[in-house]
């Protein structure tokens, strides 16, 4: 019985930690918190509806790369030009541009929530013992820790990752050394894009219709995710995205049904009593700007 | 000519000047000090020579050519490495990491390696906690990584901003020594410090800055009364 709601929520822990890896790269490399990455999940699920009907293959590739494309010219018109001005003017222009994508996704695909057609080979349930697993969590927890093992190897191994996590620490030394930050900052931005296209795949997946507004929510967990998990840490976000998503299956699934209305209050309410007790976040990094 | 030639150089942060007409030169491997007290503008110049603060005015010429108000990673890769105030190591990078990331403007993956390993040579303890976080080594072997990351690009010049700053004297001592050596294997190296008497001692020649960015120039071994002057008035001045 509650191995049944742990294995659920580890589920949407793994979504949630995605969610809020792609919000925490960016901000670890340039201090943006880009609230516009929620509509990048959005436009991930426009893209899912208009290529539904494409193999598989062309689906997953055609959403990353409408994804990706996006992050990189939000990247290139809307955030290079703000880059050396103040965090507050970053945060405005990211919040204008999330406003700007999402009702251009409006006029684009109606004031209407849009029907996503079910993938019914996704629905499949899997018993072991008296244990439901449905093949939707099994991709998820899959994919959550395929992206995150890539992520890690891609920030260890690579040239690039090394630069990335060098521009994190100190960007003014980054540029003594010759790292290029255009460069760096770009290679953030596509990572965070295929991160989005990911947690649009797997979100939408499991609903039946994608609304202009689909990405608010979203941002929100994410951001909330990176704050408690600890703000320029990795590892901290990934951690402060699962135990958003786990708490909150959990709760809906413990709370008697007429509490239930109150999952939201009581998780946010357990947010601000882990900000009282670590201020900084769960893991916290040094010397990070907010 | 001049490796590195700065005319007239002033540097100021909105309404604050921190330089005002500085002329000083570096022929092509010598070892230069700038000495000053606390907040002559001796930081304002090396992060101008490094592109990191557009200067007000004046020329900044290396190998002959204008390079104030350039980009710091072009300055770089002209063949000018720094070694900033306060180290400024990456401290969740490993020794290894810190190293490659100081050949970032190299292209040749092998070249690099091998310099890796000569560096290593060089600095044993770097080898030692090479796979280590850089912000757990010691102040002295963060100062040895600092130099060593620096020394990654293969500069023509090697701008050194208080390396001895917060060492044991034993400590400071080793950085000297270093600085000594790679002076004799042919690195131009130009040197900011407090502490002059160090500096005075392991340079070829040096400069003494005072507030307003105005200069001295004295060469080692030239008139050695106005030397002894000098320092005498320099180390007065540094008891306050
Ligand atoms: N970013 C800045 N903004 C405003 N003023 C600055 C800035 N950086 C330096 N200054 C001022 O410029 C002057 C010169 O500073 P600088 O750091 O170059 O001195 P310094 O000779 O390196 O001193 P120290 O020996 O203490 O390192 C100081 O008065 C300082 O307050
Ligand atoms: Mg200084």
């Amino acid at each position: 019985m509650y191995l049944q709601y742990i294995i659920d929520s580890i589920g949407t822990g793994s979504l949630y930690a995605l969610m809020t890896l792609g919000l925490a790269l960016v901000f670890s490399v340039m201090g943006l918190m880009n609230f516009a990455y929620g509509q990048l999940v959005m436009i991930g699920g426009f893209a899912m509806i208009l290529l539904r009907s494409q193999p598989w293959w062309v689906l997953i590739l055609g959403t990353v790369v409408a994804v990706v494309i996006v992050s990189l010219l939000m990247e290139r018109l809307a955030f290079r030009p703000v880059r050396t001005a103040t965090a507050m003017t970053m945060l405005i222009t990211s919040f204008a541009l999330a406003q700007l994508l999402q009702q251009a996704a409006r006029v684009a695909f109606g004031a209407n929530p849009r029907p996503l057609e079910q993938f019914s080979e996704l629905s499949v349930q899997y018993t072991v013992g008296d244990l439901y697993i449905s093949r939707m969590t099994l991709i998820t927890v899959t994919t959550t820790l395929v992206s995150v093992v890539v992520l890690a190897l891609l920030l260890k191994r690579t040239n690039i990752g090394v630069q990335l996590r060098a521009s994190t620490e100190d960007v003014e030394m980054s540029k003594l050394v010759g790292i290029r930050s255009n460069r760096v900052i770009a290679s953030a931005f596509v990572i965070s894009g295929v991160l989005a296209a990911i947690v649009a795949m797997l979100f939408f997946s499991t609903r039946t219709n994608v609304s202009w507004s689909s990405g608010e929510s979203i941002v929100l967990i994410a951001f909330v995710g990176a704050v408690i998990g600890g703000l320029g840490s990795m590892v901290g976000a990934a951690l402060g995205g699962f135990l958003m998503g786990f708490t909150y299956t959990m709760l809906n699934a413990l709370l008697p049904v007429e509490l239930r209305v109150f999952a939201d209050a009581i998780l946010y309410t357990l947010v601000i009593v882990v900000l009282l007790i670590r201020p900084a976040g769960i893991i916290a990094a040094k010397g990070v700007r907010v | 000519m001049s490796l590195l030639e700065l005319q007239g150089l002033r540097i100021a942060y909105g309404e604050a000047v921190a330089v005002q007409g500085l002329d000083l030169h570096l022929d092509e491997g010598e070892f230069v000090s700038l000495i000053g007290h606390n907040g002559v503008g001796k930081s304002s110049t090396v992060k101008a020579i490094a592109g990191l603060v557009k200067p007000a005015a004046g020329t900044i010429s290396f190998t002959g050519e204008e390079i104030q108000g350039k980009d710091p990673g072009v300055i770089l890769r002209k063949g000018i490495a720094v070694v900033p105030e306060g180290r400024r190591i990456f401290t969740r990078l490993t020794v290894k990491e810190n190293l490659t990331v100081g050949a970032t403007v190299r292209k040749d993956r092998s070249a690099i390696e091998a310099s890796y390993r000569s560096m290593i040579e060089r600095f044993p303890v770097l080898g030692k906690y090479s796979g280590r976080m850089a912000g757990l080594l010691s102040g002295g072997e963060q100062q040895q990584l600092a130099i060593a990351r620096a020394l990654m690009s293969e500069p023509r010049l090697l701008l050194l901003d208080e390396p001895s700053l917060g060492l044991a004297p034993q400590i400071v001592d080793q950085v000297f020594d270093l600085l000594g050596e790679l002076r004799a294997q042919g690195t131009t190296i130009f040197l900011v410090e407090q502490n002059a008497a160090q500096a005075i001692r392991a340079s070829d020649r040096y400069y003494v800055m005072r507030t307003g960015g105005v200069i001295q120039v004295e060469a080692k071994g030239g008139d050695s009364a106005d030397v002894s002057a000098i320092e005498a008035d320099y180390l007065h001045f540094g008891k306050v």
